[in-house]
């Protein structure tokens, strides 16, 4: 058993932890004209122990969601909970990978794996086994003492993992965690997180706006409508695991999924074209009755 | 070729000496060139007419360098420049962090630090003397404003600039205030700190002549007022070539002090060159 998985066993908590619950949340950025309504009336369960893929347009809310949930930001209505009590700020046990890579440039590998431990005060004989057992889950063990912009991409979004996994935290907010990586990598990516996470479950919610990637690697599948996000549709993927590319390539259930939620994410972000379709419209509206 | 902490793109071509002391050369030779026309053709170069020639000006070098004199002019100026230097990295640096990291503090003082900023550092020289009670800390006291400010604009912008995402990340793994400050904000701002640096000590050494020229003039003996001092009296003695060793000294001095603050900046923030 691996030290982190170890650390786990000992924890006194049976039941899964991590269940997140938003009720009725609002969330609006900037005042006035420049007010910007992103959230509205959202309601929706991360389910505990379990891989919750969230997919919608582009622009539509979903680091917005992210960030509630991690409690960087607060709701103008309605409620963040994680296990019952309400979200007042980020917290270790709520882990947030960001978008584009935010290792710290100035830390080697090591010193970024090991931050948090540190940073709650362990001792680095204390650190040392668990961050080397971390590492060599990601496969970085000999590039302990680089830079992360030594690291390529994929290694970069491994080392941001291994950072995270380092905490065992019980959610796992990951926001399009693989995005800007060429296709093979991300296709590897996506292989070697199932792996990690099979070997160490723990309650995910992951963001993808890629609807492969999200089958490939959903628990539930929830898709959320154009902005103002809203739960549009919430699916079980109940396909055997292990899933790879090829397998659901050729399974029916998979390619239903895959038809229908193509078909209301297409839905959901020709909303936001004919939004701004008309938005031109009336402009151009405005200007010809000005003149 | 890499990209340095200023940006500027460092030499690591195996030419980059030879093409310094080539263009270094160069330069001798228009110089001579320029000094000699009058005497060639009659006719003068403007402005470089007026000046020594390069061999004679090396000839004067090759008499001052062995002079006590020279050495101890610039010892003071440099010791004047370091102080200056120290004393104002040792309070820019804070200063701007805290600019940049409370809010209250920033709208308090940071309009007063504007409008103290653009006065030049020359036009302290009057206002220190009176000051100070030492000629000494006068002078230092200019070398330290001639790179405070400088520092302190750009530390404060360097934090600024630091993305959020990377306190975010730290926030969520559970560091705190303290620990995000010492081992985000610091070490995100230290690239600003090392280019800021290097231009400051080059801005100290630039002041630091004005200032003992102005303030040196009235009553220190030959020997006791920098370089500064050095150039102004070659100028009333009328040995117009060691004005131009004087100058050349500085010119060496600022760069041989910016080189060493780059380097001494790069051993600080290692992961920056390490590409
Ligand atoms: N801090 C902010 N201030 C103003 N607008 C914001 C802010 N953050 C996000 N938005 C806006 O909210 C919308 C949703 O953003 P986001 O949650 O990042 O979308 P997604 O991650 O789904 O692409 C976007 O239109 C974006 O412009
Ligand atoms: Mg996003």
């Amino acid at each position: 058993m691996s030290a982190v998985a170890e650390r786990r066993a000992s924890d006194q908590t049976a039941a899964p932890r991590g269940r997140i619950d938003l009720h009725r949340v609002a969330k609006t950025y900037g005042q006035g004209r420049l007010a910007k309504t992103v959230m509205e009336d959202c309601s929706l369960t991360i389910e505990p122990g379990r891989l919750n893929v969230v997919i919608g347009p582009s622009g539509c809310g979903k680091s917005t969601l992210l960030r509630l949930i991690a409690g960087f930001d607060q709701p103008d209505a309605g409620a963040v909970t994680a296990d019952g009590s309400p979200v007042r700020g980020p917290a270790s046990d709520r882990l947030m990978v960001f978008q584009e890579s935010a290792l710290f440039d100035w830390m080697t590998v090591y010193e970024n794996v090991a931050f948090a431990l540190r940073a709650a005060g362990r001792g680095s004989r204390d650190i040392a086994p668990l961050a080397k057992d971390v590492l060599e889950r990601v496969g970085l063990a000999a590039f302990k003492e680089k830079y992360p912009g030594q690291l390529s991409g994929g290694m970069q979004r491994r080392v941001e993992l291994a950072r995270a996994l380092i905490n065992d935290p019980a959610v796992m907010l990951l926001d399009e965690p693989f995005r800007g990586l060429d296709a093979m990598t991300r296709g590897l990516m996506q292989e070697y997180f199932l792996r990690l996470y099979a070997d160490n479950p723990r309650t995910v919610v992951f963001v993808t706006t890629e609807i492969d990637e999200a089958i490939l690697i959903a628990d539930r599948l929830i898709i959320l409508s154009n902005v103002p996000a809203r739960v549009r549709w919430l699916v079980e993927i109940d396909l055997p695991r292990p899933r790879t590319v090829a397998t659901l390539y050729e399974d029916d259930r998979a390619n239903d999924i895959k038809r229908e939620a193509i078909e209301v994410l297409h839905e959901e972000a020709m909303k936001s074209f004919r939004g701004a379709f008309r938005e031109r419209a009336s402009k151009e509206a405005v200007t010809a009755g000005s003149k | 070729m890499a990209a340095g902490p200023t940006g500027v793109a460092v030499a690591r071509s195996p030419y980059a000496l030879r093409r310094a002391v080539v263009a270094l050369a160069a330069c001798a030779v228009l110089w001579q060139l320029g000094a000699r026309l009058d005497d060639w053709t009659g006719v003068g170069a403007p402005g470089v007419g007026a000046l020594p020639s390069p061999v004679e000006v090396a000839m004067a070098a090759g008499r001052v360098v062995v002079e006590p004199g020279y050495w101890i002019s610039s010892a003071l100026s440099f010791v004047r420049v370091m102080g200056g230097f120290l004393i104002a990295l040792a309070a820019a640096v804070p200063l701007g962090l805290l600019f940049a990291t409370n809010r209250t503090f920033r709208a308090i003082a940071f309009p007063v630090f504007e409008v103290i900023r653009p006065i030049p550092p020359l036009a302290w020289v009057p206002a220190a003397i009176i000051f100070w009670p030492t000629q000494e800390a006068a002078i230092t006291f200019i070398t330290f404003l001639g790179a405070f400010f400088t520092i302190t604009i750009n530390v404060l912008s360097g934090a600024l600039s630091i993305d959020p995402r990377f306190v975010e990340a730290a926030r969520s793994l559970g560091a705190s205030r303290m620990t995000v400050f010492r081992r985000i904000v610091l070490p995100a701002t230290a690239p600003s700190i090392v280019v800021a640096s290097s231009i400051a000590i080059g801005l100290s050494w630039e002041v630091v002549v004005a200032a003992e020229i102005i303030s040196g003039s009235s009553a220190m003996g030959s020997n006791s007022g920098g370089l500064g001092h050095f150039i102004w009296a070659s100028y009333l003695g009328g040995s117009y070539d060691d004005i131009i060793v004087g100058m050349i000294s500085i010119g060496i001095a600022g760069y041989l002090c910016s080189a060493a603050v780059r380097k001494a900046g790069a051993l600080l923030t290692p992961w920056i060159n390490a590409r």
